[in-house]
């Protein structure tokens, strides 16, 4: 039986607004990113991320807008937060935006000089070189706070930003937070956060995880701390854990066809 | 004769055990109006919280004054039933456990009646016995806080500083100039690659630090007297100064020997054969490179189970038939070792049962994944090893490829040699404790009871039991540091009151008892203008040996005297109407 | 009525075409059935089935999901995955039927999404065992015949014999039957809480699941038993006072012992040797010939691990009394007739290969695992840490065995490694000494 989505007995209100020129409906409630995105338009952005909340790091998504009551009066806001409104004006490549798009990228550059992905965006946005003064032994970290936003998202809080202005950098303070699940670092837009898998062991944030493998087919299932993790927020029964997906899967065709594994 | 007796007797049925093949309730009538008996019951399980409550309260409502439960073994239940006696205010050796199960239900399943006739017996022969118990009380011996350990190898060490950290002060004694054993000469150990001489260093160390603990260095025991909690021990040092002191109990961690190979045994005197520590000795040397007299070393191989799981049927005097259970695994490490060493040498391993067991398993692979080859053979063809030229040709049957004959050439063959019990005859004279078949020092039980000795107070740790690793001699160690320190630190101990005691009236001392004793329990005495024999109680174990030795009759054992036996013996002759 | 995928596993044929038709569609590169949402399996050569997601009403990979990146497609049913995922995989956990997957190539969560309200692997699968349709459609071999066994009276009559005995059904017989009045059926769980110095973790170890070695046959084939099973059926108190086979209950006299059942496989995720089969295996041989003198025991072994005190002399002493000791590593395990097993092994002394042989009764000896709910006993602050092999740790084994990574607390026997009753004891006492040294000398600290 089909489960009809409660959300849409209550029809939001629209919203009509401009981008590019372009009229566009939209929803009240969604963001200027969001619009431009359901509509195929372009906006680059390297915090966002549509699961987390967004937070503005990264100013890439920099827009101009105006209210249609007093079009000249334009200025640039983060598409990622800025909500939609009717009679909104947006401007997504004015030259205001493209100029201040490339300095963004340019500091950016300077920041993380070693990443490709960085490089790679740049490249597609017309910057290959940037005068601003290269970082000192600069890791990859731009500082987006997505991997903060996914570690709590996860609920397990571990990782956090620490300092101030230049000094700021993400740390893992209390290792007994973190349960290696690499969402921090599967998620990373520059893939800034190193780890490795050998011997059966993953080492991440400095901590050494025991991986468990799942006892029908060997292969790794995840670590320890991220079975119970997962066992305690769920209430499923942490021996659920102990077998693979593609187990399950087996086990389950099986026993509707009455066969005992 | 004794007074009027109040006697309960109490029939289980044991749930079955017993009632299914033994008529319980004609036990119970049979007896009830026998002399002195004043209860006799059926229960369906003696031992149950229920019944001996309500033993308790008959004891004390009908003023009994003796019980005999006829159940299962004393084995099982000796205890609870004395505990039921004493928890009822009533002496714990008014009690008689007759075994109407092991030795009558469950032996004769074939025949009630026959059955029946006999659990009748066995149960007047308890009633007799009980007719002339007497109270009787335990013997508290006061144990000295202080334990003996004798051997100073990684478990003595390890039992010292467990002991230290409980309180007790410790003596250690050790035969060799310096402590350590086997383990300080050996370099990176298994499974954990620790340094041997390094483990024992931190030993050592802690040691130091502890006020508790004294170490004798070449230094042997040479006297021991006293029993359980009161041993007087005298050492001899260096410069043949003898010290004496008293201890409570006894650790014997005195390790074990390696095996040593006869000549000609797989080629041993020929160059290049060498015993396994032999071999680890030139691995934790080596540097760069394994060399044998200057020339690099590119082909070895390990022939296991030397001196070990002997033919019993061979030509051999006294075969080891033994596993000596860590050369397995220490010798697919060393090979592992070596590989580091030296990728490029070729390792062969001639084997019977690769009895890399438990957790040592994954060296078993490693060593494998590090180009060891294994060949293995059976019990029945062992390896020749022969010279040629200037090397050395292993000749072995391959089981693992139908049996088919290979040589290998090689530069090294190792002999992997198990361990062998040390020689310590004069030791086990002093301590008069028990070598069991295989030459190592005999538990009581090798489950239950795996770190005691038949001799109270007296402990076996370590490798001196039986072959170990370095993990297992601490455990066990361990294990008899906490048997040890379990007995001391209740401050005394209970000896059963089961002893010989002299009727000084009938002695007219013949000095025969004090012949027949063998743990030097009874000596000469003046009593009045006499001389007369006594018992020296906290060295009586009840034997009983002196008792038919007396010409006079003059000797009896508590709890087991002539009048007791001799009642049980007619009990058990009268007819069963 | 809306339309939904229906699947009627018993029509599987195993054909793939539902598992390539998935991939082609949702793939971003040729098609790849690794990854296909849908899949289809085969048992034993002769049953199949087939499994896809069951869009479930009350999802369980939808409540775990943190960001709500699994929502419900109003048009077509579907529990769709947007881009709000974090890869967590907290999903490919909480599916207890497995259908929800982690990529790893392009490192996506993948699960059916009902291809948009069209279903490829229903339009492609040939036997009608998925359907995408509002009601159940009929089988393909509709005019079959099916052969009834029963009449409705024999029928009846057998089903009237069941006891439905796997269920208390709180009769209180028992009640009035025990002497000892030892059965209260209002008893409730009593939490108690204890305050301690040391506490001593001795929480055993977990017996090999049998079922897991599919090759072996276990619960499919009754005359196929573990070794626990077989320590009941040698028992002093054995049902029926004499040793049987499951299912015909005749007297085996051709037995198998598969040693390494479980242990030294790292088919099933365990390279260890559990220590102990070897050894009550050869113990359990023995007792067979006790109570069933004429029968031949083989032992099917890799090594014979007889290394504790008086185990080699064991060990000599039943070959000596006639078992048969084979090294080969068993294969497979297949039925033959009358209900007796072929073992397949490989000869490896006799030089012959692969052989194959008739036993009317096998033995699986089981190897030992560790008990994983030991290492959840402390879940505030610090954790008590697992080896490599999922037992509890000792920090330093070597010298200071029992201490685990929690200052006081101590593992005893089986905890910690795989161990014989010998060994287990000794460690004991050693956990005893520790447990005791520990708190003695915090009482000396203060």
């Amino acid at each position: 039986m089909t489960e009809v989505n409660a959300a849409r007995d209550t029809k939001p209100e629209t919203v009509q607004m401009t981008i590019n020129g372009n009229s566009i409906e939209t929803e009240k409630g969604k963001t200027v990113l969001e619009a431009a995105r359901e509509n195929d338009i372009e906006i680059p952005t390297l915090c966002y991320h549509p699961g987390l909340e967004s937070i503005g790091a990264c100013r890439l998504c920099l827009v101009e807008v105006a209210k249609s009551s007093r079009p000249g009066r334009k200025r640039l806001v983060t598409s990622c937060l800025f909500p939609v409104e009717n009679g909104l004006i947006v401007d997504t490549q004015s030259n205001v935006v493209r100029q201040h798009r490339k300095i963004v990228l340019k500091l950016l550059i300077a920041r993380v000089p070693d990443s490709d992905v960085i490089r790679r965006l740049a490249d597609e946005y017309g910057v290959q070189e940037s005068r601003y003064v290269e970082r000192e032994d600069a890791d990859k970290c731009i500082m987006c706070g997505t991997c903060v936003r996914v570690c709590n998202a996860m609920g397990a809080n571990a990782l956090v930003t620490l300092s101030h202005g230049l000094d700021k950098y993400v740390d893992v303070p209390n290792k007994n937070a973190c349960i290696g699940c690499l969402a921090c670092a599967l998620n990373c837009p520059t893939n800034a956060i190193p780890f490795e898998e050998t011997d059966g062991k993953r080492r991440i944030w400095g901590k050494e995880f025991d991986l468990v493998r799942c006892w029908a087919s060997g292969e790794p299932i995840g670590t320890l701390e991220q079975i119970w993790h997962f066992a305690k927020r769920s209430d499923i029964p942490i021996e659920s854990f102990l077998k693979s997906d593609k187990v399950r899967e087996r086990e389950d065709a099986a026993e509707s066809v009455g066969v005992k594994l | 004769m004794s007074d009027k007796r109040r006697i309960g007797v109490y029939v289980c049925h044991c749930g079955g055990n017993i009632s299914d093949y033994v008529d319980v309730e004609k036990v119970r009538d049979a007896v009830k109006d026998d002399q002195d008996v004043v209860i006799s019951k059926n229960v369906m399980f003696a031992c149950s919280d229920a019944t001996q409550q309500e033993m308790i309260e008959d004891i004390e409502k009908e003023k009994l004054d003796g019980l005999v439960v006829a159940s299962c073994s004393p084995m099982l239940h000796l205890q609870t039933f004395k505990a039921v006696a004493q928890r009822a205010n009533l002496n714990q050796y008014q009690y008689t456990q007759v075994n109407l199960r092991e030795q009558c239900s469950w032996t004769h399943r074939d025949n009630m009646e026959k059955a029946t006739e006999k659990g009748i017996k066995l149960v007047r022969a308890g009633i007799a016995r009980t007719r002339l118990t007497e109270p009787l009380v335990n013997i508290r011996i006061e144990t000295k806080p202080k334990t003996l350990v004798i051997g100073g190898g990684v478990s003595g060490l390890r039992a010292a500083l467990a002991l230290a950290d409980l309180g007790l002060a410790v003596f250690i004694v050790e035969k060799e100039y310096e402590v350590g054993g086997w383990t300080k000469k050996w370099g990176k150990m298994f499974p954990n690659n620790k340094i041997g001489s390094e483990t024992i260093n931190t030993l050592r160390e802690q040691i130091r630090q502890h006020e508790a603990i004294t170490l004798f260095t070449g230094a042997e025991l040479i006297k021991k007297e006293g029993s359980v909690g009161d041993f007087a021990v005298k050492i001899k040092l260096v410069n043949h100064e003898i010290i004496s002191f008293d201890v409570g109990a006894i650790i014997v961690a005195t390790g074990f020997d390696s095996y040593e190979p006869f000549d000609g045994e797989y080629g041993y005197g020929l160059n290049g054969v060498v015993t396994l520590p032999q071999f680890k000795e030139m691995v934790d040397k080596s540097n760069g490179s394994l060399n044998l007299n200057g020339s690099r070393v590119k082909n070895l191989a390990y022939i296991y189970c030397v001196g070990s799981r002997q033919p019993e049927d061979g030509d051999l005097e006294n075969p080891n038939l033994y596993c000596s259970r860590y050369c397995c695994s220490a010798a697919v490490h060393t090979a592992s070792c070596v590989a580091d060493v030296d990728p490029g040498i070729n390792q062969y391993h001639l084997y019977r049962d690769m009895r890399t067991y438990g957790k040592y398993e994954v060296m078993f692979e490693d060593a494998g994944n590090k180009k060891s080859l294994f060949v293995r053979f059976d019990g029945e063809a062992l390896p020749e090893v022969k010279e040629s030229d200037d090397s050395l040709i292993v000749k072995v049957n391959d089981m693992l490829d139908g049996g088919e004959e290979i040589e290998i050439g090689v530069d090294l063959v190792v002999l992997v040699t198990g361990m062998v019990p040390r020689k310590n005859e004069n030791l086990t004279n002093i301590l008069k404790i028990p070598i069991g078949l295989d030459g190592f020092y005999n538990e009581i039980h090798p489950k239950l009871r795996p770190v005691e000795t038949v001799v109270a107070g007296i402990f076996i740790a370590g490798s001196s039991q039986g072959p170990k690793t370095l993990a297992e001699s601490v455990i066990s160690s361990l294990s008899a540091a906490s048997k040890s320190a379990g007995l001391l630190m209740k401050g005394y101990v209970d000896l059963e009151p089961f002893i010989a005691e002299v009727n000084t009236d009938k002695c007219i001392w013949c000095g025969e008892c004090e012949k027949s004793c063998p743990y030097g329990a009874i000596e000469k005495v003046f009593c009045d203008t006499k001389e007369v024999a006594t018992v020296i109680s906290a060295l009586c174990k009840g034997g009983g040996v002196c008792i038919p030795d007396c010409p006079e009759d003059a000797i009896e054992l508590k709890g087991y005297s002539d009048n007791q036996i001799k009642s049980m013996i007619d009990a058990l002759m009268k007819e069963v109407v | 009525m809306a339309k939904q995928l229906i699947y009627t596993p018993d029509r599987c044929v195993d054909c793939k075409n539902c598992e390539i038709a998935c991939s082609f569609i949702h793939t971003k590169d040729i098609t790849k059935p690794a990854m296909s949402r849908v899949r289809a399996f085969t048992y034993g050569d002769i049953v199949k089935s087939v499994t896809v997601c069951k869009q479930c009403e009350d999802a369980l990979c939808q409540k775990v999901c943190p960001t709500g990146a699994l929502v419900r497609n109003p048009e077509t049913g579907a529990i769709d995955r947007t881009d709000k995922c974090i890869l967590c995989k907290m999903c490919t956990l909480a599916c207890p039927y497995g259908n929800i997957h982690l990529d790893p190539i392009y490192d996506e969560i993948v699960k059916c999404d009902l291809c948009g309200g069209d279903p490829a692997c229903a339009m492609f699968c040939p036997t009608r065992a998925l359907v995408w349709a509002d009601e159940p459609v009929p089988d393909i071999k509709q005019d079959a015949q099916i052969e009834h066994v029963f009449n409705e009276e024999e029928a009846r009559y057998s089903a009237n014999r069941c006891l439905d005995c796997a269920d208390c059904s709180e009769c209180g017989e028992c009640i009035k039957a025990c002497p000892a009045d030892a059965i209260h059926f209002d008893m409730q769980p009593e939490e108690l809480e204890i305050e301690a110095n040391s506490v001593i973790v001795s929480t055993g170890f977990k017996l090999f699941d049998a079922h897991l070695k599919t090759t072996y046959g276990f619960g499919k084939y009754p005359n196929v038993v573990t070794a626990m099973q077989m320590d009941r059926l040698v028992s002093p108190t054995k049902p029926f006072n004499r040793t049987l086979r499951p299912s015909d209950g005749k007297a085996p006299d051709n037995i198998a012992f598969v040693l390494c059942t479980g242990s030294r496989d790292c088919t099933i995720g365990n390279p260890l040797c559990s220590r102990v089969c070897c050894m009550y295996s050869i113990k359990q041989a023995q007792l067979i010939m006790g109570s069933l003198p004429l029968a031949d025991i083989t032992i099917y072994y890799i090594d014979i691990r007889a290394f504790g005190k008086g185990y080699e002399e064991f060990y000599q002493q039943s070959e000596e009394m006639g078992v048969y000791f084979v090294k080969g590593r068993v294969a497979k395990i297949e039925p033959a007739e009358d209900g007796n097993l072929s073992v397949f092994y490989e000869d490896i002394e006799g030089g012959s290969g692969q052989q194959q042989m008739e036993h009317d009764l096998v033995v699986l000896s089981v190897g030992l695992l560790p008990n994983m709910d030991a290492l959840h006993l402390f879940n505030n602050g610090d954790r008590l840490k697992s080896d490599a092999y999922s037992y509890v740790e000792e920090i330093n084994e070597d010298t200071d065995p029992t201490r685990t990574s929690i200052n006081g607390v101590f593992a005893a026997g089986t905890t910690s490694a795989a161990r014989d009753i010998p060994d287990s004891i000794l460690h004991a006492g050693a956990a005893a000494v520790q447990a005791a040294g520990y708190i003695h000398q915090l009482k000396a600290s203060r």
